[in-house]
């Protein structure tokens, strides 16, 4: 089966610091009220027990992308890896893009008039090097993957994030472990 | 949402240009007795609105200048089909209106405006039907844009007919007593069912429940001119026209707050609740 890529999400790993945002927003030199990748707090007690976790999440690059299907100028695009563009030259900042992701992923320029979204640092990954945001995390709690592959643990979906149905995201998330004891025997 | 005015005026304008149409040509081939010069008005006055209509969707995009590329993605996106079907429905109003003016043979072109105007309307409505946002997700924005475009289009040419004197039969008002009631149950029946679906969409519903504009728009756009028409045609001598501008000027406003009420009320799936 042909290669599909995807972030690999682990909120096992995650500490919520916010520099693959940063780095994110570093590498594309995005607006100060743009943020491609977004780190959200996830609801304390999701995990059978309170604890602060996180999930950091960019465009989820879907399998049936509802941005793809809503744009009027065929601004979008799914590459044969699974990635999905966003073409700013086409772009006429129409915003129902906007409306139709269920992600809430892109986002609108005030100073461009038009959308921009997470690419997954195509042009990086074609160099082959690793996305910003990959390289940016200091717990390695982001990576990509191929989807078709069996990665142990790895989820479709966390509690909170929206139906995964709708449009079939690429993203995986590997679940925090909460109340985990380390115990250090003399 | 950002630039919805842009929104509420293109859709209410869209849909009274469409429903407007629609009445000229069935008033046109059942009554047949319009002379040119009032046929010619009020194709006139369908244009106006339609092009006022499409003037305002400019207002919404960050591009305007580009607008002509958003027929590209049409075998896909809605948003694509309704600028395609409204731009052709613009270009029929003005070939029905030449040929009004002219004299020209008119019903070809008006059973073909009058097609894609009942086919433009609810694609308009497709374009919200979204699983993003629940509320949205179902028959609403269909139902609710062919309810606007029955209601409002008729009294739209109903004003324009009674400026030039043509006499209108009661069967009109009665149309559009019958639509406005319509329009008023099946939102009734909307807001219960999105109260009691829980989560965004019951958010949506409540949203709508607890805001003036929701009171503004039950008193402006169905009791009173719903009121107005059925006190002037329960009189044995009924005149209508002295009415007709307040009962339009009446359902308009409403439809413009409830479109305004549509986008500013309606909840998106949350990411994790936030
Ligand atoms: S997450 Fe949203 S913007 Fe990204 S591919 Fe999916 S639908 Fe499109
Ligand atoms: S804002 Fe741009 S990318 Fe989004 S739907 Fe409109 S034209 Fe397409
Ligand atoms: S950089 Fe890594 S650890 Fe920090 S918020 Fe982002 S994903 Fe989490």
């Amino acid at each position: 089966m042909a290669k599909k890529i995807g972030f690999l999400v682990n909120s096992d790993r995650c500490i919520g610091c916010h520099a693959c945002e940063l780095a994110c927003k570093n590498e594309y030199q995005q607006e100060p009220e743009i943020r491609w990748r977004k780190v959200y707090p996830l609801k304390e007690d999701s995990f059978g027990g309170f604890a602060r976790e996180f999930a950091s999440l960019a465009c989820n690059h879907c399998e049936d992308p509802a941005c793809l299907k809503a744009c009027p100028v065929i601004a979008y695009t799914k590459r044969e890896d699974g990635i999905v563009m966003h073409s700013k030259e086409r772009c006429i900042g129409c915003k129902n893009c906007m409306l139709a992701c269920p992600y809430k992923v892109p986002e609108f320029n005030q100073k461009t008039k038009k959308v921009e979204k997470c690419h997954m640092c195509a042009a990086r990954q074609d160099r082959g090097e690793k996305p910003a945001c990959v390289v940016g995390c200091p717990m390695e709690a982001i990576t990509i993957i191929n989807v078709n592959d069996t990665i142990a643990g790895a989820e479709r979906s966390l509690p909170g994030f929206p139906n995964a149905a709708i449009t079939n995201p690429t993203t995986r998330f590997i679940k925090p472990v909460v109340g985990r004891q380390v115990r250090r025997d003399a | 949402m950002m630039g919805e005015w842009a929104l509420v005026l293109f859709t209410v304008l869209s849909q009274m240009a469409a429903g407007a149409f629609v009445s000229l040509w069935v008033l046109d081939t059942v009554k047949g007795n319009m002379k040119e010069a009032t046929g010619t008005f009020v194709s006139q006055g369908v244009v106006l609105a339609m092009g006022l209509g499409l003037l305002a969707s400019l207002g919404h995009l960050g591009h305007p200048l580009e607008a002509y590329r958003a027929s590209a993605h049409f075998g896909t996106s809605w948003l694509s089909r309704e600028v395609v079907l409204f731009g052709l429905f613009f270009f029929l109003s003005v070939v029905y209106y030449w040929q009004w003016r002219t004299g020209g043979a008119r019903h070809l072109v008006g059973i073909s405006g009058s097609i894609v105007a009942l086919m433009a309307v609810p694609t308009s409505g497709m374009v919200y039907v979204l699983a993003a946002i629940p509320a949205w997700n179902n028959f609403g924005p269909v139902l609710f844009f062919l309810l606007t475009a029955v209601t409002l289009g008729p009294l739209y040419a109903a004003v324009l007919l009674t400026i030039k004197q043509y006499s209108l039969g009661k069967s009109l008002f009665q149309f559009v007593i019958a639509a406005l009631f319509c329009s008023f149950m099946s939102f009734a029946l909307y807001l219960s069912l999105l109260i009691s679906a829980g989560d965004v969409t019951a958010l949506t519903g409540w949203n709508t429940m607890l805001s003036i504009t929701f009171w503004l728009r039950l008193f402006i756009g169905w009791i009173a001119p719903l009121g107005i028409l059925g006190y002037v045609l329960a009189q044995q001598q009924w005149h209508i026209s002295r009415y007709m501008i307040l009962a339009f000027a009446l359902v308009l406003i409403g439809e413009l707050l409830g479109r305004e009420l549509f986008y500013g009320s309606a909840v998106a799936l949350t990411m994790f609740g936030l």
